[in-house]
């Protein structure tokens, strides 16, 4: 029991919430096996008076968090104790683990590499690399936004939705910018299109004059299409045919690489 | 589960003031998930409408009882005490242990995603999730919750419910979300049709483009406490063969999970 306060062994600390504190002190009176725990059990684990044990598991009751069996007069740990950050404490940091590979995609292909997610009306940038043989390189960088409507990243990403998904997020981007959802809306049935095709995007010319790019969407423990991965260059070192033969077969094979390393690092 | 009544120790009023504080130290847990694992004191007070030093002074609550960690710059994240909370309600939850093993089967043999879920106020809470060989969690995992109206898990598990719970966990659901419900709804009525005739139903696209899922409830007795699912991913499966070869095989699989949780009840 590791986090159980016990007045031996723990004191309040000046700046507790003393209800919180003692709430979550009766939660962790049940690790690690959850067995059932009468009022007096927990009192005598916790070192809290009775009557106080009392009124805290039955608001946690209330809550939800703990379960009563009447045949046993006894609580134990309810399920939505897992919602309480046990999902959030199970994983690593994808971009970490990506950034290696992008570098090494960046340097073979001569292109920027992007890993980009999306807020309201842009893509945000989470990790960049540019190859380091390149010339010319994008104006971008981690934290840079890209317009949604007319990068590839964007486009990769809302041809990958779902229709429930797509309508909610295309409704939230006329809110949120009404020139960027009229442009996209324009591209969405060519991006369905082309992901349900080939599993990537293609945009010449649209983010900038000059370059082209491809996207693609990258699938993570913490969802579907969690992150856009794309690439681009100057069209003159990018061509279309380059791109659509060598660029956007490896961008595939990165993808399956990151998910399949994504696949063996889960666990619970 | 009986719910049982205590007799009021302090005046109504402070009663009430600490409830909430308990309440809200709690929420401030729950507004981490595989999507948000990490948050500043700003993003919490915003998200649940505190002053920034009420969020404050939950927040330091949670880090001397390590149910949170600093990173410094006033963001935070889990600690890894709400895994082992966590990981205590797995370890007696009969239902889960006898489930995953006929979850992993199905998964392996037919390439699809296997969820078991429990209802979380209007939301379905996984409990239990089984992943392809190869393929990544897509954000299920123990844990994590998604909507209970969108989902074939959710439709599965309302349908399950008797009449009078179901039609109050709808009117939460449309009082929640306002007409965008509707639609969700009407789709929601027309799974409870289709579960009628075969004991699960079918939703196309619940994720992502090119998923499909199908969903069952796992019935003890007479009550529905959990939802199971199968989602197919990509082009592997069509919606004929979920129909056809894995809809039976896992109606089978939930029937079997109800009978080990009767048997450990």
């Amino acid at each position: 029991m590791q986090n159980v306060a016990t007045p031996s062994s723990r004191q309040p600390g000046t700046r507790d919430v003393r209800v919180l504190a003692r709430g979550l002190t009766i939660l962790s009176a049940f690790e690690p096996e959850n067995g059932w725990l009468t009022n007096s059990e927990l009192a005598a684990l916790t070192g809290l008076p009775k009557p106080t044990v009392s009124r805290l598991t039955s608001n946690l009751l209330d809550a939800g968090y703990l379960e009563y069996s009447a045949q046993r007069a006894a609580y134990r740990l309810g399920m939505p104790v897992l919602a309480l950050g046990f999902a959030a404490a199970t994983h690593s940091d994808f971009v970490v683990l990506a950034r290696p590979l992008m570098q090494q995609f960046a340097d073979e292909h001569r292109v920027s590499v992007v890993l980009a997610s999306a807020n309201a009306s842009s893509m945000v940038c989470n990790e960049v690399t540019h190859g380091r043989e390149m010339l010319f390189t994008l104006r971008v960088r981690a934290g840079s936004r890209l317009r949604i409507d007319r990068s590839a990243l964007g486009r990769a990403l809302v041809g990958a939705m779902g229709d429930a998904e797509r309508l909610a997020f295309l409704e939230k981007l006329r809110l949120a910018d009404p020139p960027a959802w009229e442009s996209l809306s324009r591209e969405v049935p060519h991006a369905v299109a082309q992901m349900a095709s080939q599993g990537y995007c293609v945009a010449a010319g649209t983010l900038e004059a000059g370059t082209n790019g491809v996207a693609l969407v990258i699938d993570t423990p913490e969802g579907p299409h969690t992150y856009a991965l794309g690439c681009a260059a100057p069209s003159n070192a990018l061509a279309l045919p380059r791109l659509k033969q060598e660029v956007a077969p490896g961008l595939l094979a990165l993808k399956a690489r990151l998910e399949a390393e994504l696949s063996a690092g889960q666990s619970e | 589960m009986v719910r049982t009544r205590q007799p009021a120790l302090e005046s109504p009023q402070t009663a009430d003031t600490q409830v909430d504080s308990l309440r809200r130290g709690l929420e401030i847990l729950r507004l981490f998930d595989v999507r948000h694992r990490r948050l500043s004191l700003d993003d919490i007070s915003s998200r649940l409408g505190l002053t920034r030093t009420t969020t404050d002074k939950l927040v330091q609550t949670l880090l001397n009882h390590h149910f949170l960690q600093s990173l410094g710059n006033d963001v935070y994240q889990p600690h890894i005490a709400c895994l082992s909370l966590g990981r205590a309600v797995k370890r007696r939850l009969p239902t889960a242990q006898a489930a995953r093993p006929l979850m992993l089967e199905l998964s392996q043999r037919y390439g699809v995603h296997v969820t078991l879920t429990t209802r979380d106020r209007l939301h379905m809470l996984v409990v239990e999730h089984c992943v392809p060989s190869g393929k990544v969690r897509l954000g299920l995992t123990t844990g994590s919750r998604f909507s209970m109206i969108s989902s074939a898990s959710g439709r599965a598990y309302l349908w399950g419910q008797p009449e009078e719970q179901r039609r109050m966990l709808l009117a939460q659901i449309e009082d929640e979300a306002g007409p965008a419900a509707q639609r969700q709804i009407a789709d929601t009525r027309t799974a409870f049709q289709e579960l009628d005739r075969n004991g699960w139903c079918y939703l196309a696209s619940p994720v992502a483009n090119q998923t499909a899922s199908i969903a069952t409830p796992v019935h003890a007795g007479t009550a529905v406490e959990f939802a199971l699912a199968a989602m197919a991913v990509g082009a592997s499966l069509t919606e004929k063969d979920l129909r056809q070869q894995v809809a039976p095989e896992l109606f089978a699989v939930a029937q079997r999970i109800a009978l080990t949780k009767d048997a450990g009840r």
